[in-house]
């Protein structure tokens, strides 16, 4: 894994969003979103700016430390566009062309590339059950599994603990920091893009692929990330999807680091 | 010898009641819907046990049509520049089925998916529309940018549904003819979808041949004041901290059954799955759908402010850019009450651009009683929904009944559209299309006698 390209930071960031935004856990916390202001403020004159609406002392749940907000709203759009005009129509080019069932073998196939990541992040957090399983989903799907293309492990019921780097800080302590948009890759944080730099690293030192991968690689890598993701960017269902998604990743990973 | 053949006999009889007992089943699924408390049945919705199953569900497809509205569209919403709505065509020939979601809901949800296979199970082309108090909608085919005119909604939709089935005959090719309109929604779809039937009667487009209404509010007014107390009673939202308290509290619970049980998939089943869990208590779901609602009415009411420049929650003149933080927005717009929406945004809004009106006119004119005569006496509209939803009253259930006589199928419970996905309800919805032939009488025989209301 030489071609540390940008893209392929993909597969790392874009796997923390949910898979499926409108019915997951996340969507249950999202319901209990937004919080608000203090009763004394008059709402409805129309000279206000809103800013004199909100109560600035008080903690509200949606309220994240996004210091970088004006890069991050930035880089949102940038991804949304890149997304809509380039990556969504190579996906769906992707899923047009190939069977599902070729589908479902490369996405075991970099599944099982990412069991490495799991165990080495398993042992760093003391997890030996977790550990175990990692090396234990490698070694069967490695082999039975034909290179990782099937996953017999799941089906006898090894069930895959994804653990990276980003969650080994977090499990010693280490807070998110501030939120952070990724190129391409989306929503992060300072503490989790880190992580993925460092998981990037003990890929490349391990080698495993002995040099075979390179452009194509990272290409197919990132298409088969965007193809796993369900979410499509700015839909329209809500003009506060900024916030939501902000506010569902961090608790999302608060929730990836406690498991 | 005469023992054997005794038996014999038994044996066939038993058989026969057998045969008998699953052909009935299968006309009639029975209701065992599991729960009787409606507000635990609205936020779980059908666990995966109690669910229909489809063989072939609707192959659902995302299209787009260029913008309607001819309000400007403002910079901050730049992406909001085509009509998202989702559809699911049949091989051959075939009726259509358009369906209105809820309030604040898309044309992809997941109760609109399960409305998508319930009717493209039964043979229909399905075309899936967001609700009109839907952001996507507001921005680009709203008249006004202020959704919630019953009348004024139906006439927005019934623009969108003309252009899509234009496009569909210029595509198809001689293909996927359609044979008949039908038009369904649920919740406030429901009484968009009766707003639309009259409209049609007066201008002769679809002639549908069934308008059904799934769990609709009658008095639109009654049934969002009656959503948002069961916010206002538990959780006050102009107070941040406490509900700082209570979404810590809530995520902390979350979080503890995620944590402990290592089998707990974030999959279709999650909402029953927590709900096992965690037992909540009805304080907690009430707030659940009360904070779910006013979330919704949130994005509604920032969008249909930006939309129409009416200074509400943005000074008026303030043109927000791309990039703009509307953190402030949200916070702000999550304390207001629908009342407050009512009279302070709505209420004006609508007599600066259409005339004076009271605000008693108004609440009575945003419900189904304009349309009394309509659903009376058109006996192509049918009704469905639970004796035990939310957003009615007894009297309001009444007023259905007595309207809509043996049109109308109430089941037991189920809550505010808890039980769309049991077998019971499918086979309801199915058989309103599929008997439309034969002559009108009750469809639906739920083995339990309960399971039926008692017509006038």
């Amino acid at each position: 894994m030489k071609a540390l390209t940008s893209i392929s930071l993909v597969h790392l960031s874009m796997t923390h969003l949910p898979k499926n935004l409108s019915k997951s856990l996340l969507a249950t916390m999202a319901l209990l979103l937004s919080g608000c202001a203090g009763s004394a403020i008059n709402l409805f004159s129309p000279t206000d700016t809103v800013t004199e609406k909100v109560d600035h002392t008080a903690d509200y749940p949606i309220d994240i430390y996004d210091p970088w907000e004006g890069y991050n709203r930035r880089m949102y759009i940038y991804n949304a566009k890149f997304d809509r005009y380039v990556f969504i129509p190579i996906v769906e080019g992707y899923e047009a062309v190939m069977p599902d069932i070729a589908e479902q073998g490369v996405s075991n196939f970099f599944s099982n590339l990412g069991e490495v990541s799991n165990v080495i992040n398993s042992a760093l957090q003391l997890k030996p059950t977790s550990t175990l399983t990692g090396l234990g989903r490698f070694g069967l799907n490695s082999t039975v599994g034909l290179l990782g293309l099937w996953d017999p492990a799941t089906k006898l019921g090894l069930l895959e603990k994804e653990e990276d780097f980003g969650q080994t800080l977090g499990y010693w302590g280490a807070g998110a920091g501030p939120f952070l948009i990724l190129p391409i890759a989306g929503p992060s944080s300072l503490r989790d893009a880190s992580g993925t730099l460092a998981d990037f690293a003990i890929d490349n030192q391990i080698n495993l692929l002995k040099d075979y991968s390179g452009l194509t690689f990272s290409t197919v890598s990132a298409i088969n990330s965007r193809h796993e993701v369900k979410f499509r960017y700015l839909q329209g269902s809500t003009p506060f999807e900024y916030e939501a998604l902000r506010y569902l990743y961090l608790k999302k990973r608060e929730l990836d680091v406690l498991k | 010898m005469k023992n054997t053949f005794y038996q014999w006999r038994q044996t066939l009889s038993i058989l026969a009641l057998l045969l008998l007992a699953s052909s009935v089943n299968a006309v009639t699924p029975r209701y065992d819907y599991p729960f009787d408390d409606p507000h635990t049945a609205t936020v779980v919705g059908t666990p995966k046990d109690w669910q229909t199953t489809f063989a072939h569900p609707a192959p659902l497809t995302a299209e787009q049509l260029p913008r309607l509205s001819q309000l400007p569209l403002p910079e901050v919403f730049w992406y909001q520049d085509t009509l998202h709505y989702s559809t699911a065509w049949q091989e051959g020939e075939a009726p259509l089925i358009f369906v209105i979601a809820g309030t604040g809901s898309g044309h992809d949800g997941g109760t609109m998916r399960t409305l998508a296979n319930t009717w493209f199970d039964a043979g229909y082309h399905v075309v899936l529309l967001s609700s009109p108090t839907y952001a996507n909608f507001i921005a680009t085919a709203s008249s006004s940018g202020v959704p919630g005119r019953l009348h004024q909604d139906a006439i927005d939709l019934y623009q969108v549904m003309e252009q899509i089935t234009e496009r569909h005959d210029q595509r198809k090719n001689g293909k996927r003819q359609i044979s008949n309109f039908s038009v369904s929604g649920y919740s406030l779809g429901g009484a968009h979808a009766a707003y639309i039937g009259q409209l049609d009667n007066q201008r002769q487009r679809f002639n549908f041949a069934r308008v059904l209404l799934i769990n609709p509010p009658v008095s639109l007014y009654n049934s969002v004041v009656r959503l948002d107390n069961l916010l206002q009673n538990n959780l006050d939202f102009k107070d941040p901290t406490e509900v700082d308290r209570f979404v810590t509290n809530a995520f902390d619970r979350v979080a503890k059954a995620y944590v402990e049980d290592d089998s707990l998939a974030m999959d279709d089943d999650i909402l029953y799955t927590l709900y096992r869990k965690l037992g909540p208590d009805q304080a907690s779901l009430d707030t659940l759908i009360g904070t779910a609602f006013r979330l919704s009415s949130s994005n509604m009411l920032f969008t249909a402010d930006v939309m129409t420049s009416h200074g509400f929650l943005k000074p008026a003149q303030l043109e927000l850019q791309a990039h703009d933080p509307l953190t402030d927005y949200l916070k702000a717009a999550m304390r207001i009450s629908f009342i407050e929406y009512f009279d302070q945004f709505f209420l004006p809004f609508f007599r600066q651009r259409t005339g004076p009106i009271s605000r008693e006119a108004m609440i009575d004119e945003l419900s189904l009683y304009p349309l009394t005569h309509y659903l009376r006496t058109d006996k192509r509209v049918e009704v469905v929904t639970n004796a035990d939803d939310l957003i009615l009253d007894q009297t309001e259930l009444d007023w259905l009944k007595a309207t809509f006589g043996d049109r109308a199928t109430i089941f037991p419970n189920g809550g505010h559209c808890g039980n769309m996905a049991h077998p019971a309800f499918t086979h309801t919805l199915q058989q309103s299309l599929l008997q439309l032939t034969q002559t009108q009488t009750q469809q639906v025989q739920p083995q339990q006698p309960s399971a039926r209301s008692d017509t006038p």
